[in-house]
């Protein structure tokens, strides 16, 4: 707990807070948001051929669109940090945002180990996407931070 | 121009739009054309979008006059609830006519069960944007309001008010609501960004129509979004209605929307084969789509800090 509080704290943390700049809380959830639509727009692709939707496309046409993936990933990474050690001290302790840690990291790890293409992993893969962003949005509304845009 | 301006120009379209689509289908019928019927399809498409913001627009046009001692409230809310029974009208129109183009793409045997179900709804579409249409002349025309009134009717409160309560009393309705509009969102970038960064020549090894069954899934975000989204601005028209962020996102969602009607409807795109380029045209289209979208996000997102906040 005196680890959140010195986070947020911080001058980084009080600069997301409290600037009235469009660049800064706004900026931040905009990057965040792009993030997420190259992350899981990709990620979602890849999955629903390889769950059978539009089989004639190559799979490995489908996966040079990967970087793009990967720099979705580091968007929302960067922006999420920031955001996290401005609110650290109510999110540190928010369940939903253990919760969007997991699935993102479960997520994440299904790509990185993926080997033979497989139905079943990547309807896993989906719904895990689903739990991340669904525990992402109720981040706002479980706990005091009710605030929370 | 004003957004109640902006409501009175495009107020006309829903209607007109709806009877000209109704009647290029009927006469594509009586003349066998496949080419008049495409371009029924194709109107309604076009004329759904942009009853999106001849309905958003309303609630603006409603502000500017409401103070107005000559103006009768239960008009307007007679307008408004006849207004969202012909926007969902419209909207299920414009996606089964969506769909019946899309479907024309793959199918060798054209089945008419797609037209004979926007018929069916092009007709009750009609009737509705035009009992919407004359409600809504009678809240500024008092000569062409009939002595008996609406204001009689309004006695229960209607689909607006009803769509309003169940977001606002139920407290879980908008947080869940956010969820469905982001997985939304992923899913119409899921469809987005592959297709038109295949258009643009990423991919190049995959030929177009091979991309045909991703397209629905855009329109299942599509909807999802459109829902939820509507149910935001029944429930809390106040924080969008003076709000610019929210108009552009709107312009921004009407464009793209129309790009997807290029990229589902021209046989160009569709010839695009294995290593092929796109015709410049096309490129132009999917660079615009993409800019389209990210705009549909970057005001959306912003939305809450450029305007009131919520």
């Amino acid at each position: 707990m005196a680890f959140l509080a010195w986070l947020e704290a911080s001058p980084v943390s009080t600069w997301v807070n409290q600037s009235e700049s469009v660049f800064a809380y706004p900026a931040i959830l905009l990057v965040h948001t792009i993030g997420l639509t190259l992350l899981v727009g990709v990620s979602f692709a890849v999955n629903l051929r390889i769950a059978g939707v539009a089989a004639q496309v190559p799979l490995a046409a489908l996966r040079t669109l990967t970087p793009l993936m990967w720099t979705g990933l580091a968007l929302s990474a960067a922006s999420g940090a920031l955001l996290l050690t401005a609110k650290a001290t109510t999110m540190g302790v928010n369940p939903a945002f253990y919760v969007k840690m997991a699935c993102i990291v479960a997520a994440v790890a299904l790509i990185v180990g993926r080997r033979e293409p497989n139905k079943a992993v990547a309807v896993l893969s989906i719904l895990l996407w689903f739990g991340a962003i669904t525990a992402g949005r109720f981040m706002a509304y479980l706990g005091e931070a009710a605030q929370f845009g | 121009m004003t957004i109640p301006h902006v409501h009175l120009l495009l107020n006309h379209f829903p209607v007109l739009g709806a009877v000209a689509g109704l009647g290029l289908l009927l006469l594509s019928l009586v003349r066998r054309s496949e080419a008049l019927k495409r371009a029924g399809l194709e109107v309604w498409f076009v004329v759904s979008l942009l009853t999106f913001p001849a309905y958003l627009s309303g609630n603006a046009a409603e502000q500017a006059i409401a103070e107005r001692p000559d103006v009768s409230m239960a008009f307007i809310a007679a307008h408004e609830d006849a207004a969202v029974w012909a926007l969902a009208l419209m909207q299920i129109t414009g996606v089964l006519a969506w769909l019946a183009l899309w479907k024309e793409r793959r199918a060798t045997h054209a089945s008419p069960l797609p037209l004979a179900a926007v018929l069916l709804l092009s007709v009750l579409t009609v009737a509705a944007m035009a009992r919407t249409a004359t409600l809504g002349g009678e809240i500024r025309h008092p000569e062409i309001a009939a002595a008996d009134g609406v204001g009689a009717t309004q006695a229960s409160p209607g689909a607006a008010a009803w769509v309003a309560s169940v977001v606002i009393d139920n407290p879980w309705a908008w947080p869940t609501n956010e969820t469905l509009h982001f997985i939304g969102l992923t899913l119409v970038f899921a469809v987005v960004l592959p297709l038109n960064l295949r258009v643009l020549g990423l991919m190049r090894s995959v030929p177009f129509p091979a991309l045909h069954r991703l397209l629905p899934w855009a329109m299942l975000g599509f909807v999802i979004n459109a829902v939820t989204g509507m149910m935001f601005f029944i429930a809390a028209a106040e924080q969008y209605t003076l709000n610019p962020a929210f108009y552009w996102k709107i312009a921004c969602l009407v464009a793209a929307g129309a790009n997807i009607l290029y990229l589902t409807g021209v046989d160009d795109v569709w010839k695009v084969g294995e290593g092929a380029t796109a015709p410049a045209i096309a490129r132009a289209v999917a660079a615009s789509s993409l800019v389209l979208w990210f705009g549909v996000v970057f005001w959306g997102r912003l939305m809450p800090f450029l305007g009131l906040t919520f």
